[in-house]
């Protein structure tokens, strides 16, 4: 099994970026990133190690980058009609998911741990005072495990999506949708349930709260994956397109 | 392959409904190992849905199956690992080299490194691509990529492979080396084809078992010759003079006449088998006609085909 994920994500990795149109892309796609990796720190100043906006970057990042890579997965295959003949292969179902999972998950997560370490080097080129700043434990834990954990949540809303998509494009705007709507009720639950959060959020010291958000993206990963897995069924593949 | 003796397919009133459309009904068929297998049909008459069916990438509705010894619904993944298959379209990865393609599909299938460069190197040189292996497969020419499709269905030397119409839409010359290629493939790997195509031509140069199918339904099946011969009529060119209008109409309503065509100096008739055409010949002779040569000519597979297609949709 594991020969076999490893097959597939060689050839995600060619497929994705191999040539210099698709290099050139996606560097251009991360050349935002990468300056407010940059500017960020420098205007945040010191405190940058200990505080929040981090996170948020390491949430997000990832988010994005997926975002862009993992409609192709299947939609994209089955677009420019490879899909069949990879089904019709000896390839597990299992293999197929999860190395088209993992590239963009790492890819994900590579790039927000890599931003992360460029606002590091900035924040101690700009406020370092001759000492070595780094993240607080709580924050470094965070950026790694949110950063990976927001990366598998968008490639496992965006495989779902993918899957039953018959075109990339079509599959980008489905995720769009899986996207935008949690995002809207995420605003409105705080406006009906503000009391409630409110003394929640008085209980809740820093790691407790971060604790807490990530144990519900693991768990929300969790079904997104499993859910993945019960669609991902070759019969199926061929219908629902 | 469980065993040398099983036939490579077997199926057994395999059927497909999607909805109320019945796109496979009740097929039934046998394929023996080793052969060169002409699966026709008129478009959308099931056949890719079949090919489908038999690689376990869609579920049956009813009936069942066996590939290569193996059950379609519970095996099916010991049928992808000893077959290969080349669906409608390519499969080539176009932003990938060819090489990388082969390359690919060679981990796909467990080659050990070694071996895996030795058969690309080996396949792409038998299809004439070898030079341009480092060529994104997307600056190729339709007839590049299906030969590179071919060889990356032949790279773990499959006991049964599925061509989809490997031919459609190819020139003369790269189709004809294709059918070189699956000629030489049958004979000498003693691999099972089970090819699709609607190029009537080629099923009757390649292959020796042939079935037809429409809306789902097998329609006859056997050697070309046999399917040619399976209207029990023969075809009587008669080249001459003196094919009148009275003379065609009398010789329509003759019992051993199907079909009477005239053309300028030409009179093409469809016999029924084992009629003595002597008897026919003096009455035509005796009619005034004046005839400069006779041809008996048999169907082709095409004509063949037509005319099943015809009665069939006549019933």
């Amino acid at each position: 099994m594991l020969t076999d994920i490893k097959t597939v994500v060689w050839k995600e990795i060619k497929v994705q970026f191999r040539g210099r149109t698709k290099k050139s892309s996606f560097l251009r796609q991360l050349m935002a990133p990468i300056v407010l990796a940059a500017v960020f720190p420098f205007t945040w100043g010191a405190d940058w190690v200990n505080d929040f906006p981090p996170l948020i970057i390491a949430f997000i990042t990832p988010a994005l980058i997926v975002g862009v890579m993992v409609p192709d997965s299947f939609a994209g295959e089955r677009e420019r009609h490879t899909l069949d003949t990879l089904l019709a292969s000896r390839l597990p179902d299992r293999a197929v998911l999860f190395g088209k999972m993992l590239v963009p998950v790492f890819t994900g997560w590579g790039a927000a741990l890599g931003f992360n370490l460029i606002s590091l080097i900035v924040v101690n080129l700009a406020h370092g005072s001759g000492e070595l700043l780094f993240y607080s434990p709580t924050i470094a834990g965070g950026i790694l495990f949110l950063s990976f954990l927001s990366a598998t949540l968008m490639a496992g809303g965006g495989v779902l999506t993918s899957l039953s998509a018959p075109s990339a494009q079509e599959a980008a705007q489905k995720l769009m949708m899986f996207i935008l709507v949690p995002a809207m009720l995420v605003q409105i639950v705080p406006l009906l349930f503000m009391d409630q959060i409110l003394k929640i959020i008085k209980i809740l010291d820093g790691n407790q709260f971060l604790i807490i958000f990530g144990a519900t993206l693991l768990l929300i990963d969790l079904i997104l994956i499993v859910l993945a897995m019960r669609k991902f069924q070759r019969s199926e593949i061929y219908l629902t397109a | 392959m469980k065993s040398n003796q099983v036939p490579a397919i077997r199926l057994s009133a395999l059927s497909k409904q999607f909805g109320t459309v019945s796109a496979v009904d009740h097929l039934s068929l046998e394929v023996q190992s080793g052969t060169l297998y002409g699966f026709l049909g008129p478009n959308g008459a099931g056949k890719t849905t079949t090919i489908r069916m038999l690689l376990g990438l869609l579920t049956p509705s009813s009936g069942s199956g066996q590939v290569l010894g193996f059950d379609i619904q519970t095996e099916s993944h010991l049928i992808r690992a000893q077959t290969g298959a080349l669906l409608e379209h390519t499969g080539i990865y176009e932003q990938m080299s060819a090489e990388d393609n082969l390359e690919f599909y060679g981990r796909v299938y467990h080659l050990p490194p070694p071996e895996r460069k030795k058969r690309i190197q080996e396949l792409l040189e038998d299809m004439d691509l070898w030079e341009r292996r480092k060529d994104l497969a997307g600056s190729w020419s339709r007839g590049m990529k299906q030969r590179l499709a071919l060889a990356r269905v032949l790279l773990h030397k499959p006991h049964l492979v599925f061509l989809d119409e490997p031919t459609a839409g190819l020139d003369v010359i790269s189709a004809a080396q294709i059918r070189g290629k699956l000629q030489r493939l049958v004979e000498k790997e003693n691999t099972t084809v089970f090819l699709t195509s609607h190029n009537m031509a080629e099923v009757e140069q390649l292959c020796s078992q042939v079935s037809l199918i429409k809306d789902g339904k097998l329609i006859a099946q056997g050697s070309p010759d046999e399917l040619k011969s399976i209207k029990n009529s023969q075809r009587l060119l008669i080249k001459g003079e003196g094919f009148s209008d009275g003379i065609i109409s009398r010789l329509s309503m003759r019992p051993e006449i199907r079909v009477v065509q005239r053309n300028t100096h030409n009179l093409e008739l469809d016999i029924l088998a084992g009629n003595n055409k002597s008897d026919l010949v003096s009455w035509l002779v005796g009619e005034g006609v004046q005839i400069e040569e006779i041809r008996q000519d048999q169907k082709s597979l095409e004509e063949a085909f037509i005319t099943l297609m015809e009665e069939e949709n006549v019933n």
